[in-house]
């Protein structure tokens, strides 16, 4: 018998061993499937990054919340940003329940947006949950005076980005196409640190896209001594650290570019993502999941995370698959729109619709310059106005008036288009 | 300020606190020796464990860890050609050749004392530098940063071993290959040849390990012999010689001590060519250094290894002062700041300035108890210049194989060193610097940054910024002097354009040349449809390099050797100039000898890839070492037996326990997972 029959033969008895244990998997509990054995947490960076500080937290206490309790052992295979790793889940590491991973949060968008190298389908991964949920911030420097994003429509002011693809490119974009500011990016630099360095040096004016968990523990200072003012929040629900801080999603100026807001900022809840390969059979699935939701909530893991500043607030698997759903169903045109806006760096089409016109019921509430300024409040809203005499239809009670007309106190419908009035109607 | 030092110095003398910095000590020594493995592997390992310690004993832990990998990574360089970590590489240029003449003891006593005078002035940089730590810094903006790499790029002229022309050609192409992956404009994939391994660009740690350690492993191999051949072995005292060429040439340590802190606090530069900068430097103003550098010149060793210590308080300073890592390990000591409640910035230089002197006391005092264990070591260390070559060799080429595979953890990383290999084999034997590759390859890639970064923020005002013009002026000056002296030597213009003759000079070189042409030629082609941004650079350098190719081929082709004059082969041989790197030892063997044990060795090689393919890496190294030293040695049964089942237990134990390496996934464990589950790394 040559080697080649042997091993063959060998591997036919392996096959067997296989098929034999493959009817038992049903009676076989989870507890004793993972008894004795390692499971491998996969992270798609290398050591030392914000994704691997979270995984090695998890899989720090995730083993005790495990049926069975197998050992965690963390592997780190970076590349690509983590889409290779995405890759080897999907398709080559084993699809019982030893192998998962954590994966970059923009990573499942990449196959939606056409990159034929994502050899995945990220709505078939099973989901366990995310550690965090995170918001990303505009920030621009005290010495910019730029303090609300409003200024950014007739201000320029530069920001810093780490490359096509990253937040810090891309949300600039969003910034510029969707709202119309108007912000110079400076891109290339190695990384975030690197750019916020720039700022301090005055190269930059600010960073857009900025992980509001990381700048509140690595630059608590910036914070603290007011060197950086927060100009906008991206998510997709507000931070409860920042009530106040404008939130994108309320100045979407038309339901379709909400839509596309919707799309591009879906990543951010589920920040930090931790998956399993698709097959993996559902009772250890439930298993996994369970215990990744056991472990966010296991006090010795919050004291962990919180030493190293870690952020915790997490979503559960079950919602990211409720989340990636709807993101796999999104309609093509938005998708299109969703990838114009994070790419190009010129106004597009979606930027035409830029600046919408909004009518805001309310009372006047200053005069200046003979009614060439209106200020307004109303529907919890407040602003000023530029009135003009030829494009500002100014009415009372239906009729056609000049603007000395108006008073203070009085109560009328705002039309406006940003900060130019378009009609005032009074009543 | 001096009160708050005595303060840190009085912390850190705690027993226990100093029992953390040794064992941190310890562990980095070791990972200094192994290549591939180095402070960050180190730094992410040991992490996790400094959460419940104090900050002072953290840092002493973490510090003391990754400021002597540095130390000891020069003992696999001497006595090997294997670069312990990538900042030793141009130790092996000296500190080899003294090996291999039996004098290792000498280059481990020399290259010890310039890590400890290195190590500590670089700590000591650190602490008197406090005060004006953030405005020097603040007024470094992009512009100077590109200055500092184009300043390290013109190093290659001094490194370029008296073969001007093939220098800048190999720099050139250094540049086209940092340019693999995506480019940080566009994001245009540059030459990654549709894998996702090239996504991020090839990994520095297989280009180091392919270009310098392959071809001397492959030379020893060719040779036959042990290290160093018949030589007597000098221990102790060629330790206490090597102290006192350090004492000698205290101004020299000094000086590469002063550069590799600085160009250690300058974010981008890399450890991976201070040591060739310094190199350079020394290369450049020693006296006497064109005749003997290269060929086991004491001041070699001294430059590389006081320059790569002193980077380590280099890097602390943006770290500290503004929380910028100013290297890789760095990033990682973030975390650890985080943990600990601190914030780097400039409370660490008012508020919590103790703690910022306990780091630089660490620092200092783990750079002198690391050098003072190599020393108690090293006598044992230097006998292994002594065992025969069947039983070292596939130790070597297993640890190095292992080693290059940290690079990303990928296939593509064992690809990636034989390629390098034979590329670095070739270059050695034929006369082709390959410094200026490393240069090339780690600085391409940050000018071409800050060059888009400085032109996109400022358009062409900081050119006249005063730093960046000193900085290019030095540049400039460093780069055509050495140029200069070429035309000199060469009789002048005049002397370089005579000597030509109508019969061509057909040989190794001529396919050398004939290579390297399709290469850059298909590389130049496939960046025609990329767009503007990403296709700048690399046309830019990759025309430069080919027709500097075109040069150096009419120069090879119709000069004659003997006319002295312009020709880089002549040069090359000619004893005057800089040796460098170009021993070409053939002298003892014929030509057919040498081809004929270059491709057993390359055999043995492909072999082991093969290996992994088939049943994973612990069972190739397991028969990979068996079978060499039956083959190559006839050794005993018994000695086969421990060797080969010593070094597969210890990488398992390493490797597979300590460190988790996802092992390259092997075809019988592919299709049989049941085997995957009993045999490690399958």
């Amino acid at each position: 018998m040559n080697i080649a029959k042997k091993l063959s033969v060998i591997g036919l008895a392996g096959l067997a061993v296989g098929a034999f244990s493959a009817t038992p998997v049903m009676a076989q509990s989870v507890a004793d499937f993972y008894k004795g054995k390692t499971v491998t947490m996969w992270v798609g960076y290398s050591p030392g990054g914000g994704y691997d500080t979270y995984a090695r937290t998890v899989a720090r206490y995730m083993t005790n919340h495990l049926p069975g309790n197998p050992k965690i052992v963390v592997k780190n295979k970076p590349g690509a940003g983590s889409m290779l790793v995405a890759n080897e889940l999907y398709n080559v590491l084993p699809k019982d329940g030893t192998a998962i991973g954590v994966i970059g949060r923009g990573m499942p968008m990449e196959p939606l947006l056409g990159n034929s190298s994502a050899k995945f389908d990220a709505s078939k991964f099973n989901w366990l949950g995310s550690a965090n949920n995170e918001v990303s911030v505009c920030v621009s420097m005290k010495s910019t005076g730029i303090t609300k994003w409003q200024q950014l429509k007739t201000k320029q002011m530069t920001v810093g980005g780490t490359g096509p693809g990253a937040d810090t490119d891309s949300f600039p974009k969003v910034m510029n196409n969707i709202l119309g500011t108007k912000l110079k990016l400076v891109t290339g630099y190695p990384g975030g640190t690197d750019v916020n360095f720039a700022m301090e040096r005055g190269e930059l004016g600010g960073r857009c896209g900025y992980s509001w968990s990381s700048l509140k523990s690595r630059k608590a200072d910036w914070l603290k001594n007011k060197v950086v003012n927060v100009f906008m929040q991206m998510s997709t629900a507000k931070h409860p650290d920042m009530p106040n801080v404008p939130f994108i999603m309320d100045f979407a100026p038309d339901a379709k570019s909400k839509k596309v807001l919707e799309f591009i900022y879906a990543r951010q809840a589920w920040g930090r993502p931790f998956l399993a390969p698709p097959g993996v059979p559902a009772d250890r699935v439930k298993a996994l999941k369970t215990a990744f939701m056991a472990t966010m909530n296991d006090p010795k893991y919050k004291k962990d995370a919180i030493k190293q500043r870690l952020e915790v607030a997490p979503i559960s698997g079950d919602q990211i698959g409720v989340l990636m759903a709807n993101l796999y169903a999104a309609p093509k045109d938005v998708i299109e729109a969703a990838k114009r806006a994070t790419n190009s760096a010129d106004k597009t089409e979606v930027a035409k619709a830029v600046i919408p016109i909004e009518t805001v019921k309310g009372v006047i509430t200053k005069l200046r310059n003979g009614a060439r300024k209106v200020s307004y409040k109303g529907q919890g809203r407040k602003g000023s106005l530029g009135v003009s005499g030829r494009r500002t239809k100014v009415t009372i009670g239906g009729k056609k008036v000049k603007r000395k007309k108006l008073k203070v106190g009085m109560k009328c419908d705002f039309t406006f288009q940003g900060s130019a009035a378009k009609a005032i109607s009074c009543g | 300020m001096l009160a708050m030092a005595t303060k840190a110095i009085v912390t850190m003398s705690d027993p226990l606190r100093l029992m953390y910095l040794g064992l941190g000590v310890i562990i980095g020594l070791g990972l200094g020796v192994i290549p591939g493995l180095g402070g960050i592997v180190g730094m992410a390992i040991l992490l996790p464990f400094t959460f419940t310690l104090d900050a002072f004993s953290a840092f002493a832990l973490l510090l003391g860890m990754g400021s002597v990998t540095t130390t000891s990574d020069t003992i696999p360089a001497v006595l090997f050609g294997v670069p312990g970590t990538t900042g030793s590489a141009a130790t092996i240029l000296d500190g080899h050749p003294l090996a291999k003449k039996g004098q290792a003891g000498r280059a481990f006593g020399a290259a010890y004392s310039a890590s400890l005078i290195g190590g500590v002035f670089g700590a000591l940089l650190l602490a008197v530098s406090i005060p004006i730590l953030r405005p020097v810094m603040l007024s470094i903006g992009s512009p100077e940063l590109l200055a500092f790499a184009v300043f390290g790029l013109c190093m290659v002229a001094a490194l370029s071993a008296g073969a001007p022309l093939r220098g800048l050609t190999v720099a050139g192409f250094g540049i086209m290959i940092a340019m693999i992956g995506a480019d940080p404009q566009s994001g245009t994939q540059r030459w990654s040849l549709g894998t996702l391994y090239l996504w991020d660009g090839l990994p520095l740690v297989p280009v180091t390990i392919g270009l310098f350690a392959l071809p001397e492993l492959a030379d020893m191999a060719i040779q036959r012999r042990s290290i160093a051949g018949d030589s007597k072995i000098d221990s102790r005292s060629g330790q206490w010689e090597g102290v006192k060429d350090t004492f000698r040439h205290w101004w020299l340590v000094i000086r590469v001590s002063w550069l590799g802190a600085t160009l250690g606090a300058i974010p981008g530069i890399g450890a991976a060519v201070i040591d060739w900068i310094a190199y350079g430097h020394a290369a450049r103003t020693e006296k006497g250094a064109a005749e003997t550098f290269g060929t086991g010149d004491i001041r070699g060793v001294l430059a590389s290894e006081g320059s790569n210590n002193a980077k380590e308080g280099g890097a602390l300073v943006p770290t500290i002062a503004f929380g910028v890592p100013g290297s890789a390990s760095m990033a990682i000591l973030l975390g650890a700041f985080l943990v600990h409640g601190l914030q780097p910035g400039p409370d660490m230089l008012s508020k919590n300035l103790d703690v910022t002197y306990s780091i630089i006391w660490s620092v200092a005092l783990a750079n002198i108890l690391g050098a003072g264990i190599c020393f108690g070591f090293s006598n044992q260390f230097a006998k292994v210049a002594l065992i025969r070559q069947p039983i070292i060799m596939p130790l070597i080429l297993t640890v190095i194989m292992v080693g290059a595979y940290q690079g990303s953890r990928n296939w593509g990383d064992l690809i990636t060193v034989v390629i390098f290999g034979l590329i670095g084999w070739f270059m050695k034997r034929l006369g082709w610097p390959r410094p200026p590759l490393i240069l090339g390859f780690v600085l391409g890639a940050v000018v071409e940054r800050y060059y888009f970064i400085s032109v996109s923020r400022y358009d062409y005002g900081w050119v006249t910024n005063p730093i960046v013009m000193v900085l290019f002026a030095i540049a400039i000056w460093g780069f055509v002097r050495p140029l200069l002296r070429e035309v000199k030597m060469a009789g002048g213009v005049s002397g370089m354009l005579s000597g030509y003759s109508r019969t061509a000079n057909i040989n190794m070189n001529t396919l050398f040349y004939g290579l390297a042409f399709v290469l850059i030629g298909v590389m130049l082609t496939q960046t025609v449809l990329w767009k503007f941004d990403a296709r700048l650079v690399p046309q830019a350098i990759g025309g430069f390099s080919f027709v500097l190719l075109i040069l150096g081929f009419i120069n090879h082709t119709f000069k004659s050797a003997s006319s002295g004059g312009g020709g880089d082969d002549a040069k090359s041989k000619a004893v005057a100039t800089l040796k460098l790197d170009l021993s070409v030892d053939t002298q003892s063997e014929e030509l057919k000898i040498t081809i004929q044990r270059a491709l057993i060795f390359l055999g043995w090689i492909i072999g082991f890839l093969v290996g992994v393919a088939l049943i994973g890496m612990l069972p190739t190294i397991l028969l990979f070492v068996a079978a060499y030293m039956w083959v190559e040695g006839r050794e005993s049964i018994k000695l086969i037996l421990s060797v080969s089942l010593g070094i597969t237990i210890f990488s398992y134990i390493l490797f597979d326990q300590t460190l988790s390496l996802p092992w390259p996934r092997s075809l019988l464990g592919n299709l049989y997972p049941l085997l995957r589950d009993t045999i490690p790394s399958m």
